[in-house]
C-alpha cells in the first residue's frame, strides 16, 4: 500500500484488471464492483462511483456491440449474475445498468411460460424488478414478432431490388442479391432479439454466398440495433438510454 | 482514523477520504466527540453501521491504488485490514 501519496487518485489499473476479471465471469470481481458500487454511492466517492458502473458494464452494457460481444460468452450463471447487478443498480440509483441486465433475466426464462426462478428462487427480489422483467418480456416479443414481420418481408425487398437498374448480382444464383434467400429457399430464419448471438452459428449457410449473407445480417443487425435503443422504454426503466445517462450523472 | 465495520477495523487517511467522499468531507468539519474507549493509538474509532468488510476492503483497495490483482488473486486483504 502507498502511503505516501495519500491525494492520488484511484488508478485506472485497478478497475482494468477488475473489468478483466469481470469478462472472465469472475464472481469475486463481480461481488468487488457491487461492493464498491455500494459505498462509493452511500458515502459520494464519485470518481469510484463511475468507476464501478463502468466495470459493471461489461456484465450489463448499455451499447449494443457490446452486448452482443457479451450474450457470446458461456455464462452458466447469466440468471444470477443479471439479477445481482439489476438488484445493486436499484439499490445505488445506477439506472444504464438496469435494461441490459433486465433484458438478460428475460433471456434465460423459458420462451413460454413464467419461471418459478422469479418468484420461487428470488425471493429477495424487489418487487420492481419482477414486474419490470414480466412487462418487458412481453413488450419485447410483440416488438420481436413485428420485427419477424418485417424481416420476413424480403420479397418486397427483392421486388424493390429486381426494378431497379443498379443492382448487384447474386455470385451463387446470378440474380438479384437476396436471391441466395429467396424464394426457393424461403425466407431467412430470423433468431429474434433474445438470440442476439444467434447470427454467428445459425446463419453460416455454405448455400448461400457471402455477399447475400453479409447484407441480410447488416439488415438483421440493424433492426435488432433499433429494438435495442428502446430497451429503456420497453422495460418502463426510463424513456431513453440518454434519459437514463442523465439520471445517473444528476445523482 | 480508524473504521470499524463489523468485525474488522481499518486505519485510513482522513485527507484521502476527505479529497474523494463528499460525505466524510463534510463529516470532518465537524469537530468530534469521543469517548475514552472510542480511540487506539490516539486514533478515534468510527463506527460504520450497516457496511460490510468485503465491501470496505474492495473499496479501499481502490482508493489506495491496491493491485486489484494482489487482493483478490493473492491474498493481502488481511495486510490491508490491518493497515
Amino acid at each position: 500500500m502507498d502511503r505516501s501519496h495519500p491525494h492520488l487518485e484511484p488508478r485506472d489499473r485497478y478497475f482494468d484488471d477488475m473489468a478483466n476479471q469481470l469478462s472472465k465471469l469472475s464472481l469475486e470481481a463481480l461481488t468487488c464492483a457491487c461492493g464498491i458500487l455500494r459505498l462509493s454511492t452511500k458515502y459520494r466517492f464519485g470518481t469510484l462511483r463511475k468507476m464501478a458502473i463502468k466495470a459493471l458494464r461489461i456484465i450489463s452494457p448499455a451499447s449494443f456491440d457490446e452486448m452482443i460481444r457479451r450474450v457470446t460468452v458461456e455464462d452458466g450463471r447469466r440468471f444470477e449474475t443479471a439479477l445481482e447487478v439489476g438488484s445493486v443498480a436499484i439499490e445505488c440509483k445506477a439506472p444504464t445498468l438496469l435494461p441490459a441486465a433486465l433484458f438478460q433475466v428475460c433471456q434465460s426464462l423459458p420462451s413460454n411460460g413464467i419461471d418459478d426462478r422469479l418468484f420461487v428462487d428470488s425471493e429477495k427480489l424487489p418487487f420492481n424488478v419482477k414486474a419490470w422483467c414480466l412487462s418487458g418480456r412481453t413488450r419485447l416479443f410483440f416488438a420481436q414478432e413485428k420485427d419477424k414481420t418485417t424481416s420476413l418481408a424480403f420479397h418486397d425487398l427483392e421486388t424493390n431490388l429486381v426494378d431497379s437498374k443498379s443492382i448487384r448480382q447474386c455470385q451463387k444464383t446470378s440474380k438479384s442479391e437476396y436471391m441466395c434467400y429467396l424464394p426457393s429457399f424461403g425466407p431467412p430464419k430470423v433468431p429474434g432479439i433474445w438470440a442476439l448471438h444467434a447470427l454467428n452459428d445459425e446463419w453460416k449457410d455454405s448455400s448461400k454466398c457471402h455477399r447475400c449473407m453479409t447484407k441480410v445480417q447488416e439488415l438483421y443487425r440493424a433492426r435488432q440495433g433499433v429494438i435495442w435503443s428502446q430497451l429503456p422504454s420497453y422495460f418502463g426503466v426510463g424513456t431513453s438510454w440518454e434519459e437514463l445517462e442523465k439520471l445517473e450523472d444528476e445523482y | 482514523m480508524i473504521f470499524e465495520v463489523l468485525d474488522g477495523r481499518y486505519r485510513i487517511h482522513q485527507s484521502i477520504l476527505r479529497s474523494q467522499s463528499e460525505v466524510f468531507n463534510d463529516m470532518f468539519q465537524i469537530p468530534p466527540s469521543f469517548k475514552n474507549g472510542d480511540v487506539i493509538d490516539g486514533l478515534p474509532i468510527v463506527k460504520l453501521a450497516g457496511d460490510t468488510t468485503e465491501d470496505w476492503t474492495a473499496l479501499l483497495g481502490a482508493l489506495y491504488q491496491v493491485s486489484y490483482v494482489d487482493i483478490y488473486l493473492g491474498s493481502i486483504s488481511p495486510s490491508l485490514r490491518a493497515a
